[in-house]
Formats: structure tokens, sequence, C-alpha cells
């Protein structure tokens, strides 16, 4: 009965509403300030503003995906049930903000390349990241045995992280060997204070909701557990 | 003596196996037989012209290898979960990486075969003319057989046990192998075509990485994945 | 091909946070709805005993 007592323990501090607050607050400034003060690209002219959005999407989605690897590693190790939920919130913030990283790629890609979508190693391979989080978030929706879905999404969240560097290797050998791959224009220095400021209020944003869905998947199965209990107790 | 006792328990499960799949001809013919249907499919998709064929024959046979090779995974250890054999195989004493290896040894005889046929029928419908370098090939043919068979077993002794079997397993399967099937795949194109710009040795190498990281991967994660 | 760039920059803030929005909205419903589930499922087993 402690992993119940520890279940229910589900904190509701204000101090996560404040922090969530503080998140959105950050977000806009950091969107306006960078919307409004960075000047039309030589190349690209204003067309670059969407990296303000996009670069840090595509930043929180591999944070969160690392958060998935440590912690389903620490589940197998362990073998606390907190690590297998934080890790399952961290999947559906990270695949969420995957979604949203290829179609702002999508977007950018249009007028910066010409088409919606280019076999490039990188693009490659955040949409292979995406199909393998889609199955993470598939496995957990179809095993109902909370202890089998935790082992069972543990080991497939922790192969997909392995897997991530060797698909990217393979996508750009697959694409060097063909044809010469366009680098990417370096950064203006100008651009860089704006992209850091929006990573972190991203970031920020990923904290709040990978603590608001870890918070509901604790609500969720510390119910499950009182209607187990229930159930035993006999009526 | 542990790795003897070991070693018996690994060729018993596969033995049980493909006696399972022996006695039963219909699982692995059936599936043989969709293997050779897609690669024709593919070839009317693909066809009729003679060097489009060869260009696509690669892809063709691997693509089949893997639609054909998902349903065999979740055969063998639906098999086991029909008859309610997993249980007992669990209880017998001794380690639990001998029952993946048994599986997977029965599984690459399994899948092994199949490429075999794909090959052999692919070879024919496609026109391909076999290259001079044919053992470099078979090489990078075995090598991308492991990944697929070490990743379709561990994988199905999950997806085996769901609700969804038949969406699940490739769902899960399909995109953690993008590095073998493009490996497998250009390598396959570039030692068919001579290997002008001599990159099938890289193909090789990633290969190897990827088999030696997943076989040691699937060999710690098993225990945990066929107890729960 | 300047006005046109306006339009994708648009769409992608627009869609941005359509994203975030969504997100947090869903997310605080079903939290909303798991705590009522949790508060009347812990109410019924204090009485069971």
């Amino acid at each position: 009965m402690n992993e119940t007592a520890d279940t229910m323990n589900v904190p509701r501090s204000r101090a996560w509403t404040l922090f969530g607050v503080f998140a959105f607050v950050a977000l806009i400034a950091a969107q306006v300030h960078a919307v409004l003060t960075s000047p039309a690209d030589r190349d690209m002219g204003h067309l670059q503003k969407i990296l303000y959005v996009h670069v840090p999407a595509a930043w929180i989605m591999s944070l969160a995906f690392l958060v998935v690897f440590v912690f389903s590693i620490r589940y197998m190790w362990r073998g606390q049930e907190k690590d297998d939920l934080l890790a399952a919130a961290a999947a559906e913030v990270g695949a969420t903000f995957n979604g949203l990283t290829l179609v702002l790629g999508m977007i950018w890609g249009k007028p910066a390349w010409g088409a919606w979508w280019v076999w490039d190693p990188r693009v490659t391979t955040t949409l292979v990241l995406f199909m393998i989080f889609v199955g993470y978030l598939a496995l957990r929706s179809f095993v109902d045995d909370p202890e089998r879905r935790a082992q069972w999404s543990a080991a497939v969240g922790a192969f997909g992280a392995i897997n991530v560097p060797i698909v990217y290797m393979s996508v750009r050998w697959w694409r060097t060997l063909h044809q010469i791959q366009s680098s990417p224009s370096t950064m203006d220095s100008a651009y860089v204070l704006g992209l850091r400021t929006n990573a972190i209020a991203f970031m920020l944003i990923m904290i709040y909701f990978i603590r608001r869905r870890y918070e509901l998947a604790r609500l969720r199965r510390a119910t499950e557990l009182i209607a187990d209990a229930a159930a035993l107790g006999g009526t | 003596m542990a790795w003897r006792e070991d070693w018996r328990r690994v060729r018993v499960i596969a033995w049980k196996d493909i006696t399972t799949e022996r006695r039963s001809k219909a699982g692995f013919n059936s599936v043989a037989a969709l293997a050779v249907t897609i690669l024709v499919l593919f070839g009317f998709a693909l066809g009729p012209e003679a060097q489009a064929l060869r260009d696509a024959a690669a892809g063709a046979v691997w693509l089949a290898a893997l639609f054909a090779g998902v349903l065999a995974f979740n055969r063998s250890f639906q098999v086991e979960l029909e008859s309610g054999a997993i249980e007992p195989l669990l209880l017998y004493p001794g380690s639990r990486w001998t029952i993946l290896a048994g599986k997977l040894l029965a599984n690459a005889l399994f899948v092994g075969l199949m490429l075999a046929i794909v090959v052999i029928v692919g070879v024919t419908l496609f026109q391909v003319t076999i290259p001079k370098a044919w053992p470099s090939l078979l090489g990078l043919f075995a090598l991308g057989a492991v990944g697929l068979v070490v990743l379709g077993t561990f994988y199905a002794a999950m997806s085996s046990r769901t609700r969804a079997r038949e969406v699940l397993l490739p769902l899960l399967l399909f995109p953690m192998l993008v590095p073998v099937l493009l490996a497998a795949i250009s390598g396959s194109k570039a030692l068919l075509t001579g290997d002008l710009m001599h990159e099938a040795g890289a193909w090789i190498r990633l290969l190897v990485a990827y088999d030696i990281v997943f076989v040691s991967a699937t060999l710690l994660a098993f225990e945990h994945v066929i107890e729960a | 091909m300047t006005d046109q760039n306006w339009a994708f920059i648009g769409a992608a803030y627009a869609i941005t946070w359509g994203v975030i929005l969504g997100y947090l909205i869903r997310v605080h419903r079903a939290l909303a709805q798991a705590r009522a589930e949790f508060e009347s499922a812990s109410k019924h087993t204090e009485r069971a005993p």
C-alpha cells in the first residue's frame, strides 16, 4: 500500500500555475522582441522570422526525447512507476513538438527551398523520430497492464533514442552519395540572441506541459489503484 | 558448464519452433507465397522497362522480405500464446536470454529461407545480372537479415501479446529498421552496378554497427520485456 | 513574393500557437476530469470500510 499512498500524493501546487503563466508571458515577450527587432535577412528577407519558432520547436523536441530516454533507462534500472509516467509525459509532449517542427519545416521549406519536403538528413530523421514515438504512444494505448506497459514502453523508448544517430548517419550517406548536400546557411550572430531567448521560452513551456501531463498520469493511476483496492476489499 | 546447459536450452527452443513450423507447413508456405506476390506487384508498379526494373530490384526484394517477415515474427510468439506455453517456458529454470536466442535462431532460419526464395524470384523477375562481387552481396544480405530478425523478434515479443498486434508490430518495427533498409538497399544497388563509387563498404560497416548495437541492446532488455 | 512570405510567416506563428494552446486546453481539460474522478473515487472508498 506504500505505492498507493505515494501515488495518491499528487501535489497540486499553486507554484506550477504561476510557472505556467510565467512561461507563456516569456514566450510572448521573446517572440514579440524577436519579430520586431530582427532585421530582414539578406537572402531570406523576413522569412527568417519562421526560424524563431521552428528552431526552438526542434530543440525542445530533442530535449523531450532525451528525457524519455533517460527516464526509460532509469525505469528499467530501478522499476519505479513514477519514472515510467514521466517518460510517457515527455514522449507525448515531445511528439507534439515533433509534429509542430515538421509542419513548420515545411512552411519554411516551400518559400526557401521551393518544395514542401526535401529528403535532407535532419528533416528525414525528424520524420523517422516522429514515427518511432507515434509507435511508442500507440503501444502505450494498446497495453492495459501498467507494469507490462511500463516495461515495454521503456524498451521501445530507449531503443528509439539509440536509433536516432544511426538513422541520421544512414540518411546522410544515402543522400550525399547521390548528390552534394546543400549546407545550411551559417547563422548570422544578430539572430542568435533571438533564437536563444525563444528556445528558453519554449523550454519553459515544455517543462510546464510535461509537468501537467505527468500530474494527469499520476491522478489516473491513483484513481485506478483506489478502484482496485475497493474491488479487492470487497463490499 | 553453465554455457553448455544454456546452449542446450537455446537449441531445444529453436528446434521446438522449427518443428511446429514444419508440422504446419501452411505457415511458411503462405508467408513465402505472400512475399513472391508482393514482388510481382512491385513488378507491375515499376515495370515493364528492363532498366527501371533492374534499378528497383534491391528495394523491391527488401520491402517484400520486410512485409512478409512481419507476419512470420508475430507467428513465432503467437503459437505459444495460443497454446499457453509461454508461462511454462518462463518457469523453467535458467537464463532468460536463452529463450530469445532460441527464438532468434528459429526466426533467422525462417527469414533466411524466405529471403533466399525472394532473392531467386527477384533476380528472375527483375532481370538482374549477378555481379562478380556476389560474396559481398551475400554478406550484405546476411547482415541485413540479422538486423531484421533481431528487432523483429524483439518487438514481436511485445506486440504479439497486445490487442492490436497486426498493426502494432509494423508501426513499431518499420521506423526502427530505416537504417537497415537504407543500407541494404543502397548497398545492394551499389554492388549490382559494380560499386563504382566504393560505397558498399560504408554500408556494410553501418550494418555491422547496427547489428552489434541492437543485438546487445536486445539481449539486455529482453528479460524485462518477456517477464512483464 | 514578399507578400507571399508574410503569409508563410503568419501561418507558421498561427500553427505554433494553435498547437501550444490546443495542447494546453487538452491537458487542462483532462486534468480537471481526472481530478474529479479521483475525488469521487476516494470518497467512495472512505465510505466503504
